[in-house]
């Protein structure tokens, strides 16, 4: 069967730093076609398939990380999709901004050693609810990705953390390379080892690693792939996607 | 119309920096103690406006806290009567 490309868009929010390596590096992948949309455009473009949040300190995390972008003209879209079922993935800030406009519950706060952290981690697979992990093979039972981040400890309140564990919205995990978290392997003090996780229904699918930072192959590693080849599949699966216009937005200058 | 909101952190919620300055201190002899940050944002409004409370929570609720994390106070302060309503807000 001819595979069809699907519309990636990707909210480049004043300040965002890494909008652009998102896009260079999803336009590597087949049948993908990601574009930028700035966050201060009202609306997204229909035909949208699935939506990326990136990381970067957007609004130079002033306030709060994600306090000013959850403000964004593009929000009320956002919301719509978030509603339709849309797949959204937040990465870093992206994340960030996810919990602040409360489509994920929790927040991310300053490290438990309140510095920096860029180091590259090993993310335990705990649950495959979301289209960006649900085909991704399931011998696969750890991804290795970079993480860059000062705010990353993932918080919750306890009665929050019991309905995440209760509806397996908890995604990934700080864990050692056979996939066991344990205190050591927690690079941030995240609660339970959070790295992501998911909402209710599971489209929306928040993540403090960097899985566009493992797809080139100068990267020296590509498990980012993963990530957008499950994606790929999931949205291929869907009968009604085979009828919607494909690739028709050129990239926004 | 001129308004403070006071910001902070919920009982509970871990501050690193508070927790090595805490520590700092009591490697020098200074203690035992407890500190907690305070962030006071003032507000001024160069035009009246009778929507301006409702602003003002706006601010405090949309941007300057979030409801895991913080409690705020809003104090109005009026300069004409030296008067200090205080609203205590809980999320």
């Amino acid at each position: 069967m001819e595979k069809t490309k699907l519309n990636i868009a990707i909210i480049d929010y004043f300040g965002s730093n890494c909008a652009q390596d998102c896009l260079t590096a999803l336009q590597t992948i087949q049948n993908l076609h990601p574009f930028l949309i700035p966050g201060h455009q009202r609306a997204l473009p229909p035909h949208i398939h699935a939506i990326l949040l990136p990381g970067g300190f957007s609004y130079g995390d002033y306030i709060r990380p994600g306090a000013m972008a959850k403000t964004a003209p593009i929000t009320s879209s956002l919301y719509q999709h978030a509603q339709k079922g849309t797949p959204i993935l937040g990465i870093c800030n992206g994340f960030q901004i996810l919990c602040e406009l409360r489509l994920l519950p929790g927040t991310l706060q300053l490290n438990a050693k309140g510095r920096f952290i860029c180091q590259e981690v090993h993310l335990a697979i705990a649950q495959r609810r979301s289209p960006f992990l649900a085909h991704i093979p399931p011998k696969k039972r750890t991804l290795t990705l970079p993480i860059a981040h000062k705010y990353g400890q993932y918080f919750t309140s306890p009665s929050n953390l019991q309905q995440l564990i209760k509806q397996g919205q908890i995604a990934l995990l700080y864990s050692n390379p056979q996939a066991l978290p344990t205190p050591q392997t927690n690079p941030n003090g995240s609660l339970k080892n959070i790295a992501a996780i998911t909402n209710k229904q599971g489209n929306i699918l928040g993540m403090m690693p960097h899985p566009e930072r493992r797809i080139l192959p100068y990267h020296g590693q590509e498990d980012g792939k993963y990530l957008f080849q499950s994606l790929l599949q999931y949205l291929f699966s869907k009968k009604t996607l085979r009828q919607t216009p494909l690739g028709e937005y050129p990239p926004f200058s | 119309m001129k308004y403070q909101i006071v910001v902070q952190r919920k009982p509970g919620v871990f501050d690193p920096e508070m927790a090595t300055l805490q520590r700092h201190l009591q490697n020098q002899g200074i203690g035992p103690l407890h500190i907690q940050q305070t962030h006071i944002y003032e507000i001024q409004f160069t035009t009246p406006s009778p929507r301006q409370q409702q602003w003002v929570r706006e601010i405090a609720e949309n941007f300057l806290t979030h409801p895991e994390l913080h409690t705020y106070q809003i104090h109005s302060l009026d300069p004409s009567h030296g008067e200090n309503k205080t609203e205590h807000r809980h999320h």
